[in-house]
């Protein structure tokens, strides 16, 4: 077993984001993601019932090399914080490695 | 057609099974009970109607030809463009709302909702009005040109706004490329692509072909429409505590602008020839503001806006205020006018 380090990358924005999102990952360099549906939160955004499609939220998980969690959160910083619900955090992590790893990103 | 008064028909209305399911909904927010509509169930039930609208909608543009209704059509974009305008004026320069809001929340009183629509149906339905089937066609050409009006509302007084002052942001005005994920939005949203491909099927099958369907689509419609606004009533009143926050001027905006725009509606729905149950609907539809597929639009375009304002007006005030008083309204204004 060989682990090896990677960057988990957590973002939490509002479900109209989630092409915008899949968009700038992808052009940043992610070479995967897994999306949750998130059930309701509150913030500085007010009440985000999840009843209507404006009102949901989704969190997306990422693998990614620690200069491509930088571009990414950069790009987020820059296009979506100022008008948006958004929180992104990352985490230092051990990945179990895969034989066909090439640029440090993989799918979780 | 049955002689009625106006309080004959709001009696009428809201002693229907809709309206009361709905009230039941905003009731068991009200006392906490732990009522709830599962989610996969809310999103199958709103396939269910679409697809019922649209088909039956098909099959009667099918019937009476695309040609004949051209000037209901030109009627119904009109209002689409006509409704955001003046409630953008109003909101703006009357409300003092910021250009962001006020076109934001006109947009929404320009689309449609398809539910009011579903629920007007049903009570011209129980008093035994045909309105011209084809206009649940209608619902398409509203809810996008609604949004985009509203939308092209606020470019337009952002850029007259630099012109005038010299903003020192510019990136707001001049956001490229708004139009594609504002008509994909509105054109392929969940809500959207059903109505539009069930409207283009049941236009390529024609009458004769969607009585397959009728079992399905059109006997329990009555009773799929009653747990549809038991969930509405439950998202409607949780909204219900927003209102007092969202002020007195929107308050009012969402009770009169309905019946003004109802009222248009009604009265263009005559002068283009639509029987009485047709000019209700157009009325419906003209009052109706939409809260699924234009909150989402609006959150992707116009972020600045706040969604407080316009979810709270268009479902917490303007849906309600139309299941209860509207839709009897516009149906005796119609009768009024053009009954005989």
């Amino acid at each position: 077993m060989r682990m090896e380090k990677a960057v988990l990358l957590t973002i939490i924005t509002e479900r109209v984001m989630e092409p915008t999102l899949k968009e700038l990952v992808e052009r940043a360099g992610a070479q995967g993601y897994t999306i949750e549906d998130v059930a309701s939160g509150w913030g500085t955004h007010g009440n985000r019932t999840g009843d209507l499609e404006s009102d949901q939220t989704f969190k997306m998980l990422l693998i990614v090399s620690k200069t491509v969690a930088q571009l990414i959160l950069h790009e987020v910083e820059r296009t979506l914080q100022p008008e948006y619900a958004i929180t992104a955090f990352q985490h230092e992590v051990e990945v179990l490695s895969r034989a066909r790893t090439s640029s440090g990103s993989e799918t979780l | 057609m049955v002689d009625h008064t106006l309080l004959d028909a709001i009696g009428h209305n809201l002693t229907a099974p809709m309206p009361l399911f709905f009230a039941l909904g905003i009731l068991a927010t009200l006392i906490r009970s732990e009522l709830k509509v599962p989610d996969a169930l809310y999103i199958g039930l709103t396939l269910y109607l679409l697809a019922a609208i649209g088909l039956h909608g098909g099959a009667e543009i099918r019937e009476v030809g695309i040609i004949a209704i051209w000037m209901p059509i030109v009627a119904c974009f009109m209002l689409g463009s006509l409704i955001p305008v003046a409630g953008y004026f109003i909101l703006r320069y009357m409300g003092k709302f910021s250009i962001h809001d006020a076109a934001a929340i006109a947009g929404h009183y320009g689309s449609v909702s398809a539910v009011t629509f579903a629920v007007a149906t049903q009570f011209l339905s129980s008093l035994q009005v045909k309105p011209e089937g084809y206009l649940s066609a209608f619902l398409a050409i509203l809810e996008p040109t609604g949004v985009v009006v509203g939308i092209l509302l606020a470019r337009i007084a952002l850029q007259v706004e630099v012109q005038r002052h010299g903003a020192s942001d510019s990136s707001k005005t001049t956001r490229a490329g708004w139009i594609r994920p504002v008509l994909h939005e509105a054109l392929t949203g969940t809500g959207s692509m059903i109505l539009l491909g069930a409207l283009v099927i049941g236009y390529i099958s024609g009458p004769e072909g969607i009585a397959v369907t009728k079992p399905f689509f059109g006997d329990l419609f009555k009773g799929v429409l009653c747990l549809f606004m038991l969930e509405m009533g439950l998202v409607a009143g949780r909204r219900l505590a927003e209102v007092r926050a969202v002020g007195a001027f929107l308050i009012i905006f969402a009770i009169c602008m309905p019946i003004i725009d109802g009222t248009l509606g009604v009265l263009l729905g005559g002068l283009v020839g639509l029987s009485v149950g047709g000019a209700t609907m157009l009325g419906v539809m003209a009052a109706s503001a939409s809260y699924i597929a234009a909150p989402a639009a609006m959150r992707i375009s116009l972020p600045e806006a706040n969604p407080s304002f316009y979810l709270t007006a268009s479902l917490g005030i303007t849906f309600p205020f139309n299941i209860a008083m509207g839709i009897p309204l516009y149906f005796w204004l119609a009768k009024l006018v053009f009954g005989s």
